[in-house]
């Protein structure tokens, strides 16, 4: 659906009102707005017009904010292991989040609608210059400048790879860059670059982006040999070829990326209240549900570390391994192991572009390596 | 694959599953995290 479909141009449609309450104007016409409602051509009253109710789009709005905190420092030292529920209000959708304790971090309350839809609002556009010398269209009509026409014309022509939004990306993030100079393009050529950017991770393997810290071990396993052995240990195999990278030190660079900005370091409930006050808690994200709750609960329970009052998190890891092709032909394949972080968001993290999966390991065949002639350890 | 996992889950992170970790934040906070596994998805490797 593109975005044109979001508008309906019905004639004399009272502002539409989205609040969950029809406002005053829809249902009775007030005297003060129109004292005498405009004739159509019969001549007859003309009539106010509503929407049906399902075409109302209803934008996506994000989660009410946390109400601001009591002023009660005097108490902050024993409210550790009290009860202590936070309470947001309700957002147009009856939706209200619950927090078992307070949270020192709220990452939805910087949510724009650009993180809530992926359909851009309509631009405001301005009509095309008017054309009052007669019939000019020379460029650079009908943009406003040059560096616009050259720009839409590179954009529309040639390969047609080129999206919206990349176009957008390159003019806002490179071009209108403070330290953009068009100089520093004297004899450009991009393969050569790319070719210095692969050579340069080769050369460093101290830098800490050199190769990110990926190892190679060898693993052993035990192999039953069909004969009776007292230690129950079989038959010692080495399989080489285990790609991995230290854990921790995914987990460490992961905290420090730009996208932890949106963690949810405070598990909580989400209600929705039914029209007739019930609630129903809504399950929709891992650092919402019973078990992330529960294993939160637990290590706030947990005694703190030797002089440390720092405020202790769950770090959420969702893992994932999975074999596959990397190619349409042939049979060059991956064992990777990945990891996700349950603090974010799913609708972050499933985007493919997002960059929230981190690999952890390449798993070895065991049975190419096998089919190779057995390696006796 | 259970070998894969003894490589894996080195003596670092053990160490921070039961003492976490402390990362300074995005909004400044220093914080102390402790890794908790929620899912494991995998399958047996294809033939």
């Amino acid at each position: 659906m593109g975005p044109e479909s979001h508008h309906f141009d019905i004639p004399q449609v009272p502002e539409l009102n989205f609040d969950a309450e029809p406002s005053e104007g829809l249902r009775t016409p007030s005297p003060s707005r129109s004292p005498t409602p405009p004739l159509t051509n019969a001549g007859r009253p003309g009539r106010h017009y509503r929407l049906p109710k399902r075409y109302e789009d209803l934008p996506p709005e994000p989660p009410a904010p946390l109400p601001p905190p009591p002023p009660a420092p005097a108490l902050r030292r024993v409210i550790l292991h009290v009860r202590d529920t936070v309470r947001t209000a309700l957002n147009r959708f009856g939706l209200l989040r619950e927090y078992p304790r307070r949270p020192s971090y709220d990452p939805d309350a910087s949510l724009g609608s650009e993180d809530l839809a992926n359909w851009d609002a309509p631009p405001h556009c301005e009509p095309a210059i008017p054309n009052s010398e007669g019939l000019s269209f020379l460029p650079p009509w009908p943009f406003k400048t040059m560096s616009i026409y050259l720009f839409m014309e590179w954009l529309n022509s040639g390969s047609n790879l080129k999206s919206v939004g990349e176009a957008d990306r390159l003019v806002n993030g490179v071009l209108r860059h403070q330290e953009f100079k068009a100089s520093d393009f004297d004899g450009f050529s991009a393969r050569r670059e790319n070719r210095r950017f692969d050579q340069v991770e080769a050369d460093t393997a101290g830098a800490p982006f050199g190769g990110d810290g990926w190892t190679t071990s060898t693993v052993h396993i035990s192999v039953p040999t069909g004969q009776k052995d007292p230690t129950g240990t079989g038959c010692r195999f080495a399989i080489p070829g285990l790609h991995h990278r230290p854990l921790l030190g995914v987990l460490k660079a992961a905290l420090v990326d730009v996208a932890s900005k949106r963690f949810h370091f405070s598990p909580f409930k989400r209600f929705r209240i039914l029209s007739f006050g019930r609630e129903e808690r809504c399950y929709d994200e891992v650092y919402t549900s019973d078990a992330f709750l529960k294993a939160d609960d637990a290590l706030q329970k947990q005694k703190n570390e030797p002089n440390c009052t720092l405020e202790k998190v769950v770090l959420g890891l969702m893992l994932w391994s999975d074999s596959t092709h990397l190619a349409n032909f042939g049979n060059a394949k991956a064992w990777p192991i990945y990891l996700y972080f349950a603090n974010l968001s799913k609708y972050i993290r499933a985007k493919p572009t997002s960059g929230s999966s981190h690999h952890i390991a390449y798993i070895p065949s065991v049975s190419a390596w096998v089919s190779s002639g057995l390696f006796l350890y | 694959m259970q070998e894969v996992w003894n490589t894996l889950l080195d003596g670092d992170f053990v160490a921070a599953y039961k003492h976490g970790f402390v990362i300074q934040c995005h909004d400044g906070q220093s914080r102390r995290f402790y890794p908790r596994l929620f899912t494991y998805s995998a399958d047996y490797p294809e033939k």
